[in-house]
């Protein structure tokens, strides 16, 4: 699906012969193709960014946008951020009407300040402004430079972003030619000029009359992965450390240098640590009771110091503090694993659920995570070590089927984490409903839940009462109870929960003698999937999972099955879906079974028709009804 | 003053005096260490043993605070209140924190005491804009049973700098005191919002010129659905400095009604603003000397709305004029409000500038002249023997319709003559949908049929601003809500510019009815937005606030094919609350291979206390059970 983007968007790509062209700030100029499904448009865009030398670059910005509507609002948010080692210099920005008559216009001091608050200790300062407006369209202009200490991130060519059309725009790199840069374009195909200045080397792209694309819920983040040209270093320069970036190996050389040392523990905890595991027989018991250490006695606390997020603290500071970032926790259970004489290596990843992979050819610096990868013979173990509750050895979809790269002795090396199994994520469910003549009735539901289900579970049971009403509710789907217990009964590698409801009325309805039940007092699946037509994105579920359910109504004396529905079997290529029910006469009761598994959470647009039309079904199916009469 | 909260208000004045804090740093109680779970909210994941503050002043510095806390964690999720962050308003160095001290106190496996120290490198100072700066500091070795403890000290400039002091929190308090001694000349009111089901302890010395509360056991404040206002439950006190010693002798400070007017009208940031003369806009107004008094009103709030754009923030005080406002077209509320004062009244009408405290900010008190109760202005205009009340910053909403933002508060008109305190209610305009579907069963299930949503008034503005903000997803996100299987076609809507008409939205529907052997389901809850009861908890703190009162009528026309008859219709009933202020109805007809549905919901109060939550609660719960009962169809 890709490729169809790439040749819709080459469709419009005007000759590279773009030449420097008078702006023009007026809506009425704007052809009316670039108008189609946009609520902004780029008018006209002018980067260079010019690399000084390994130590110093500097970013020139000139943009002007036309705001069609409302919805294209973002566009008159303007913000950058700075930190130690990034500095904005000029800033002017201008507002003009419809006509294209300059209405107000706003300097670096208008611009309000505000440090960022992500993390608990960090350094980034954000420079922002809305612009107001009150009628649309409306265009804006925006020129700043900003000078970078620092060279490990190459700004990257954003052309495009949904929902907003380009008519002109172009950037330029200027590089000295013995550092010179690489370049990968991204869902787009472009191609720069070269040329020599000098001793420099000049890169230069051009894309013009670009038209308007969708933005797709559940897709790749589009900030990141829209059509782009993504620049990298060859070698760089951050803080006091240089580096090499044209191979994984040779960056991921750069980031282990940056803890040599920092390992050290010292030899009582050493001692404490190979006391712990003593008594275990394999490594990887070992690795579980350290690990199971660390989620009982240390805290995930956000803390973005230390040129600028990539050293971690020294293993006995986070030993002391008991707490850490992830980089800080990775590199203290490295460092625990060490002691025992356990090989383990930190590795960098994407974290973020529909985050996608970094390229393996093209070494760049798009990592915002950092994970634990024990090296093993058959299955190496991947640990998430900012999380008390994650399970061991399991990546969530925070992490799982990224490119990692392992920091190694001898250098990065670039390697795939571990595919979600649907088989890592199961909540299966038995529910017992004892029905009243009256409708009212308890129902007794037993999970049991794995991975991300346990995840879910866990917060349930730490929840407030309320809370967990609220869960119970809308989470879960059940009908809101009267009165209602959830009692926690084991965890071992599933979490056992026991939620017990009393209910006022538990069929969907009563009509004369008849009851209208349900085929579960909770829904098996109950989100509503974006629209599919015309999606062009894969779609990204959070994690493939497998559900079911038996669901028993022990029937009030003098009531029968007047008609249940016949068993039900969806398929999808990545689903399936089916249920039973049946009547036990001799027992008056009603069983009701139920199964579904989504197998894969990347879901190729071209099958998400299909993959939609399935959850749709399973949603209506679910609503069927039982019939019961009384005799 | 609703009945839950208590209000009394006192004046202190000065001797002198010196004290400390009454608890000493590094103290733990046997039953502090041995506390394992909160017995007033055993739910809780951790809880404030002490939370102490002691003011006082010295003639150099001010006005000097010292605080000290003390947090015990009971579960692991409330290891996160080990990090924290503190804050002091740096601009114009008009406070600063210092003498800071933290610490960890664990027990080691055989009960003895461990305690971890922060030295100064732990602590981060970090600038956050302009006026605030922050501390943040994250407690080391933090588990279940550890406590932590922090004191430190904030030096104000002036007694401006004095903090409201709530003894509660998002976790539960076991001990909260607070205690103030005021500087000569100065008089200082306070007022304390309380629950009575708490007891407050204060004692006021007369010799120390000091006043001391106390609060112990208080629950966590949660937050609920349709709250007015945090800011009303939380248990606090809140001070207001009255009288204060000048360079000149002492001077009175806003402590009546009629002074604050006098106040504000006299500040060239907000009263001046007035009496500008707005030459360019002379061409406009002198366009609409003709027209009505009615009409010249929506002019001057459409011609300001339209030409002048709000910047986001909120304010009473325009500290750039509305000069600057014609000039840049863009500027605060305080701003763009008070312009349209002053063009209204360059029309010929008679508009007051009026301070409000938006839905919420908070509840005003009527006995207290604080200014600062309020966070903006509005215009109040009288027509005839009617008031009307616009904000120019709000594009939605029209003029002779109350901003929902204001309902149900109190406002204040800042006139020397006209100047009163004004309770903001809406009786007559209320949120009104009203749904009507004609559709069409085929023989093999098919559904498909055409469906008129009118939204008037209330519902008119609230829609108009959710598609202008989001056309391209509007049918997805709100029309289609809830539905499965539902395909929505031909969308269309009217009336989107005239505000006096109901906002049109039309469009066809298609799907298929459920069915099981030889039954099929109607769904009647189709297009009404119903589908979830916003009270699901048991009990409430705070009064359920809905702004405007809310109608709702669906009529639902189901032309049935020759192969199937009714089995069973849900019944006719109409549901009421206790005292008949909420009201559903549902009527069903069946005739010839007709039926039709009429459901009509009736919210008739717009405010509603909290001991008649269980009322509302209930009724929510029945008249979503009744919205989901279906009509059963069996073939023939």
């Amino acid at each position: 699906m890709r490729k169809k983007i790439y040749s819709f968007v080459t469709t419009f790509l005007a000759s590279a012969l773009a030449f420097a062209q008078s702006i023009s700030y007026d809506a009425a100029s704007i052809p009316a193709a670039l108008k189609e499904g946009a609520h902004v448009v780029k008018r006209f865009e002018e980067i260079t960014y010019h690399v000084k030398d390994i130590d110093r670059a500097t970013h020139n910005v000139h943009q002007v946008y036309t705001v069609l509507d409302k919805e294209g609002s973002d566009a008159l948010n303007f913000y950058i951020h700075t930190d130690k080692q990034r500095t904005i210099d000029e800033v002017d920005i201008k507002l003009y009407d419809e006509s294209g008559k300059q209405v107000t216009k706003f300097k670096k001091k208008d611009l309000n300040r505000q440090a960022s608050q992500s993390g608990i200790i960090d350094d980034v300062m954000f420079h922002y402004i809305s612009l107001p407006v009150s009628s649309f369209p409306v265009t804006v202009e925006y020129k700043y430079a900003i000078n970078t200490s620092g060279t490990i991130h190459y700004p990257t060519y954003n052309i495009q972003d949904p929902e907003e059309s380009v008519e002109s725009s172009s950037f330029k790199a200027i590089v000295p030619a013995d550092i010179d840069l690489r370049y990968m374009d991204q869902l787009i195909k472009i191609t720069p000029t070269i040329t020599m200045e000098e001793k420099n080397k000049v890169y230069k792209w051009t894309a013009n009359n670009l038209k308007a694309y969708e933005e797709e819920e559940g897709s790749i983040d589009s900030r990141f992965y829209g059509p782009a040209v993504i620049l990298a270093p060859n070698k760089f320069r951050h803080f006091n450390t240089v580096g090499e970036m044209k191979t994984w190996k040779a960056y991921g050389e750069w980031a282990s240098d940056l803890m040599k040392g920092l390992d050290g523990l010292s030899e009582e905890r050493k001692a404490f640590f190979i006391n712990l595991v003593k008594k275990a027989s394999s490594d990887r018991e070992k690795v579980a009771l350290i690990y199971k250490y660390l989620q009982e006695n240390f805290r995930y606390v956000s803390i973005q110091l230390g040129i600028g997020g990539y050293k971690p603290f020294p293993a006995m500071f986070t030993d002391e503090k008991k707490y850490g970032d992830c980089k800080g926790l990775s590199f203290y259970m490295y460092s625990a694993l060490k002691a025992v004489g356990i090989k383990s290596h930190c590795a960098l990843v994407i974290g973020r659920y529909n985050g996608g992979k970094v390229p393996e050819n093209f070494p760049c610096q798009r990592f915002n995570h950092m994970i634990l990868c024990v090296p093993q013979a058959k299955d190496s173990i991947w640990l998430e070590c900012t999380s008390n509750t994650s399970e061991f050895a399991i990546l969530g979809s925070f992490t799982e089927n990224r490119n990692a790269l392992l920091l190694t002795e001898n250098g990065g090396v670039l390697v795939s984490t571990p595919e979600s199994k649907a088989s890592n994520n199961s909540m299966s469910s038995s529910t017992n409903i004892s029905l009243q003549e009256n409708g009212s009735g308890n129902t007794i539901t037993a999970f049991s839940s794995k991975g991300d289900f346990k995840e879910y579970m866990n917060s349930v049971i730490t929840a407030k009462k309320d809370d967990q009403k609220k869960m119970i509710i809308r989470d879960l789907g059940f009908k809101q109870p009267d009165e209602f217990s959830v009692v926690k009964k084991a965890q071992e590698e599933c979490l056992d929960v026991v939620i017990a409801l009393n209910i006022e009325k538990i069929p969907q309805f009563s009509a004369g003698s008849k009851m209208f039940l349900n085929p579960r007092v909770y829904k098996l699946w109950n989100e509503v999937l974006p629209k599919s037509e015309g999606r062009k994105q894969d779609y990204y579920f959070h994690s493939p999972f497998i559900r079911t359910d038996t669901t028993i109504y022990i029937l009030p004396s003098g009531y029968v099955a007047e008609s249940i529905p016949s068993p039900v079997s969806l398929k999808c290529e990545y689903g399936t879906y089916s249920t039973k029910c049946t009547y036990l006469q001799e027992k008056n009761q009603l069983v009701s079974i139920a199964r579904l598994e989504l197998v894969q959470n990347r879901i190729p647009a071209s099958k998400y028709a299909d993959v939609k039309k399935f959850f749709d079904g399973v949603i209506s199916e679910d609503s069927h009804k039982l019939v019961i009469k009384k005799n | 003053m609703n009945k839950f909260t208590l209000v009394f208000c006192c004046l202190l004045l000065y001797i002198g005096g010196f004290s400390q804090l009454k608890s000493k740093f590094g103290t733990v109680t046997l039953e502090e260490s041995n506390l394992k779970q909160c017995s007033f909210d055993p739910e809780a994941s951790a809880v404030v043993l002490l939370d102490e503050g002691f003011s006082d002043f010295d003639g150099t510095h001010g006005l000097i605070t010292w605080f000290h806390k003390k947090i015990k964690i009971l579960e692991e999720d409330g290891r996160k209140y080990a990090d924290v962050k503190l804050r002091f308003y740096h601009d114009n160095d008009f406070e600063i924190l210092d003498n800071l001290q933290a610490q960890v106190i664990n027990l080691d496996e055989n009960g003895r005491r461990k305690d971890s120290y922060l030295d100064d490198k732990s602590f981060f100072y970090k600038k956050l804009n302009k006026y605030w700066t922050e501390v943040t500091f994250a407690m080391p070795d933090v588990k279940v049973g550890s406590i932590i403890e922090y004191k430190y000290r904030v030096i104000a400039k002036h007694y401006g700098g004095l903090r409201d002091w709530e003894f509660q929190s998002d976790i539960p308090v076991m001990n909260s005191s607070y205690k103030l001694i005021v500087v000569p000349g100065h008089e200082v009111s306070y007022l304390v919002q309380y629950n009575p089901k708490y007891k407050v302890d204060y004692k006021h010395d007369k010799d120390e010129h000091s006043i001391w509360f106390a609060m112990h056991n208080i629950p966590a404040l949660t937050d609920e659905p349709y709250m007015d206002a945090r800011e009303d439950y939380i248990q606090k006190i809140i001070f207001q400095t009255t009288k204060y010693a000048g360079i000149v002798g002492q001077v009175n400070y806003m402590s009546t009604w009629k002074e604050v007017s006098r106040e504000l009208l006299s500040r060239p940031d907000f009263g001046r603003q007035l009496k500008l003369n707005v030459n360019e806009c002379n061409d406009f107004i002198t366009s609409i000397q003709s027209k009505k008094d009615i009409q010249k009103m929506q002019l001057v709030h459409h011609y300001v709305t339209g030409n002048f754009s709000w910047n986001g923030e909120h304010g009473i005080i325009a500290t750039d004029g509305i000069k600057s406002l014609i000039k840049t077209k863009n500027g605060n509320a305080a701003q763009i409000n008070l312009l349209l004062v002053n063009l209204l009244r360059e029309a010929g009408l008679e508009a007051y500038p009026m301070v409000v405290s938006e839905r919420g900010n908070g509840k005003v008190n009527k006995d207290q002249p604080f200014i600062q109760q309020f966070n903006n202005v509005y215009a109040a205009v009288l027509i005839g023997d009617k008031k009307y009340y616009l904000d120019a910053t709000d594009h939605y909403t029209p003029s002779h319709i109350i901003p929902y933002s204001i309902l149900n508060s109190t406002g204040f008109i800042v006139d020397n003559k006209a100047g009163e305190l004004i309770d903001i209610k809406e009786n007559e305009i209320k949120y009104h949908d009203q749904v009507t579907i004609s559709s069409t069963l085929k023989e093999d299930g098919e559904l498909t049929g055409s469906v008129n949503l009118e939204s008037s008034e209330y519902a008119r503005s609230q829609k108009v601003h959710d598609y202008v903000n989001n056309k391209t997803d509007y049918v997805e996100n709100y029309i289609r809500k809830g539905l499965v299987n539902v395909n929505v076609d031909n969308f269309s809507i009217k009336n989107l510019e005239n505000d006096s008409l109901p906002l049109a939205q039309g469009f066809d529907f298609k799907t298929q009815v459920q069915a099981t052997d030889d039954y099929s389901f109607i769904n009647l809850n189709m297009f009404t937005g119903l589908e979830n009861n916003p009270f699901i908890v048991n009990d409430r703190f705070s009064k359920i606030n809905f702004g405007y009162k809310k109608s709702l009528f669906l009529t639902y026309i189901v032309n049935l094919p020759p192969n199937y008859k009714v089995d069973a219709l849900p019944k006719s009933i109409k549901l009421v609350n206790p005292d008949q202020s909420v009201t559903f109805t549902r009527e069903l007809y069946y005739e010839k291979s007709q039926l039709m549905a009429r459901i009509k919901v009736n919210i008739n109060r717009s405010l509603f206390d909290v001991n008649e939550y269980a009322g509302i609660k209930d009724f929510f719960k029945q008249m979503v059970n009744l919205m989901n009962e279906q009509v059963v169809l069996k073939k023939i």
